[in-house]
């Protein structure tokens, strides 16, 4: 590449870093603008206590909060740990074929309509899910977490094994060389090196089932109320602006929706902020 | 679980005295279909150190890794003819039904490459590791090997008390030393160096060559080498390859050409047709 062109390309992809981070804050800007008229108008205090009931004046949103914590959580307890086993499986703890159908399985997941899992999952999983908590209509916070697990599954699993391609490729002669066979070479030094994609994989899980609509909204059930059983039927952030928007547009109601939107980039910052500072500390030891 | 060696089947070893650490007879390697090694016959003398050179290209380290198997490890790869190395006494076919899992013979192979390839573990792991778990030894015996192999190949004084820093903080030359250290705590019946010395200092390259004509007392090197002048200090065999076939053989006790010969051979592509 000549200097001319190299010049040209730093140009070229500092001026896309600029516009990307230009339009990060401004969504920023955008949700604290239409959310500060919420709390300047003496709803501040409102908004964010334990009780949602429009009718009576009570639009507390923090029972939303916890609810789509929980369930990103419990979706990322249950996805994380299955993502690691087919990374594994992919890497030579299975016959190859069988890895190969996997990673070609989950590329292709990647690519299924959330909405198809939601609409599946109604009449597949909801009944089980009725029957075997024995009450409730199976729309609930243990149904939805299955499902975002399975959401999440192919992103996090791709994420790792992405990694693990790469340093596979680096230590896999030195390994083989040193007698250690393709299973010991993966769990002894792959894993260990892969630590940073193995936590990227959990934040960007962590994320993608924090921010996803249709699943809780179509499989949670909706109740704003507090979570505090798997079989609770509970509404999301994310579900609540769906619901929302879709009714009202003027409302106090409305005005909620902005601090929901605030509150979800705030909860998904807190993580990726986590993340790095704990891979800068591990880094640094 | 460690690769143990237990299984070792004795029809396959020869009754015969062995003077040699390993002999090739008619190999051949291709990858995907192209003919790398031709028809090659090679003895490994039990003693001294085995000098491949020639230019780039001309299958040095394909025969090298012909020795472990770990050709295979690359896309392609097929091998024919036969390998036999000598293995705590017995003389094995490589491709017999005792090494199925090519693991099983390369912890008796060790093998440094030409740049540094430390674990990204600590120095003390980076020995450790292929001893706990390839060779599955119990930790005594672990500290043991690990303070001989360090001390055999020059390194003990030098990081005897960081044992548990990054083994990425050492030098280039310090890192090949690590690697032969821990080749050399495996108590390899053979020794492979892919050029070792390639990648580090004049400086280091001494040191690295000081130690190699320590070793080869102990151990049988085959060693692949870029450097005439080095090739020439340490060969007690010296093989010169040309386009996937041997070339010529010389034995130091029948002499060795001396570097401008040796040059003008590699240089000349005739000559081995």
């Amino acid at each position: 590449m000549s200097v001319r062109e190299s010049r040209i390309a730093s140009l070229v992809l500092g001026a896309s870093a600029i516009i990307v981070a230009l339009a990060v804050l401004a969504v920023f800007a955008f949700l604290f603008k239409f959310a500060l008229p919420v709390f300047t108008g003496g709803q501040g205090a409102c908004i964010l206590s334990g009780v949602w009931n429009p009718f009576k004046g009570q639009f507390g949103i923090l029972p939303m909060l916890a609810a789509s914590l929980c369930i990103s959580l419990s979706a990322l307890l249950i996805g994380w740990p299955l993502a690691l086993g087919l990374c594994c499986c992919m890497h030579g703890f299975t016959p190859r074929p069988l890895g190969r159908f996997l990673s070609i399985l989950l590329r292709g997941m990647t690519a299924f309509p959330t909405v198809v899992y939601g609409f599946a999952a109604i009449f597949l999983l909801v009944p089980v899910m009725r029957e075997a908590l024995g009450h409730g209509s199976g729309l609930n916070w243990a149904t939805a977490a299955l499902i975002l697990s399975l959401v999440t599954l192919p992103t996090m699993t791709l994420v790792m094994d992405a990694g693990m391609h790469q340093t596979e490729r680096r230590l896999r002669l030195t390994g083989a060389a040193l007698g250690l066979n393709r299973q010991q070479v993966f769990s002894h030094l792959v894993l260990p090196a892969c630590r940073s994609d193995l936590l990227a994989a959990a934040a960007l899980g962590f994320a993608r089932a924090l921010g996803d609509t249709l699943i809780p909204l179509m499989l949670a059930g909706n109740a704003p109320q507090w979570p505090t059983a798997a079989s609770d039927s509970i509404r999301t952030l994310t579900a609540h602006i769906g619901l929302v928007l879709a009714t009202d547009s003027s409302s106090a109601t409305y005005g909620s929706l902005f601090v929901a939107g605030c509150l979800l980039l705030l909860a998904n910052m807190c993580v990726q902020l986590m993340l790095r500072t704990h891979l800068r500390t591990r880094g640094a030891a | 679980m460690p690769n143990t060696t237990s299984d070792f089947n004795p029809t396959e070893q020869e009754t015969q005295p062995i003077e040699r650490a390993a002999r090739l007879k008619h190999v051949c390697t291709f990858f995907d279909g192209v003919q790398v090694l031709h028809d090659i016959s090679l003895e490994i003398p039990a003693h001294g150190i085995t000098v491949l050179v020639g230019r780039s290209g001309s299958g040095k380290t394909t025969l090298l890794r012909t020795f472990n198997r770990l050709n295979e490890c690359l896309p392609g790869c097929r091998t024919r003819g036969s390998i036999h190395v000598s293995l705590k006494g017995q003389f094995m076919d490589v491709h017999g039904p005792a090494f199925r899992d090519a693991a099983r013979l390369r912890i008796h192979i060790g093998m440094v490459f030409q740049t540094p390839d430390v674990l990204p573990v600590s120095i003390r792991r980076n020995i450790e590791l292929p001893l706990r778990h390839a060779l599955g030894l119990p930790q005594a015996d672990i500290d043991e090997r690990l303070q001989q192999a360090l001390r055999e190949s020059g390194l003990w004084e030098e990081v005897s008390e960081r044992l548990h820093a990054p083994a990425e903080t050492l030098s280039g030359g310090q890192q090949q030393r690590l690697c032969l250290a821990r080749s050399l705590a495996m108590h390899p019946s053979l020794l492979l160096l892919d050029e070792p010395t390639a990648s580090l200092d004049s400086v280091s390259a001494r040191t690295i060559e000081a130690l190699l004509q320590t070793l080869r007392r102990r151990y049988p090197v085959v060693m692949v080498s870029h450097s005439l002048g080095q090739a020439l200090r340490l060969a007690d065999r010296l093989v010169l390859m040309n386009n996937g076939r041997i070339q010529h053989i010389w034995n130091r006790q029948d002499g060795l050409p001396d570097a401008p010969t040796l040059e003008t051979m590699l240089e000349d592509d005739t000559c081995c047709t």
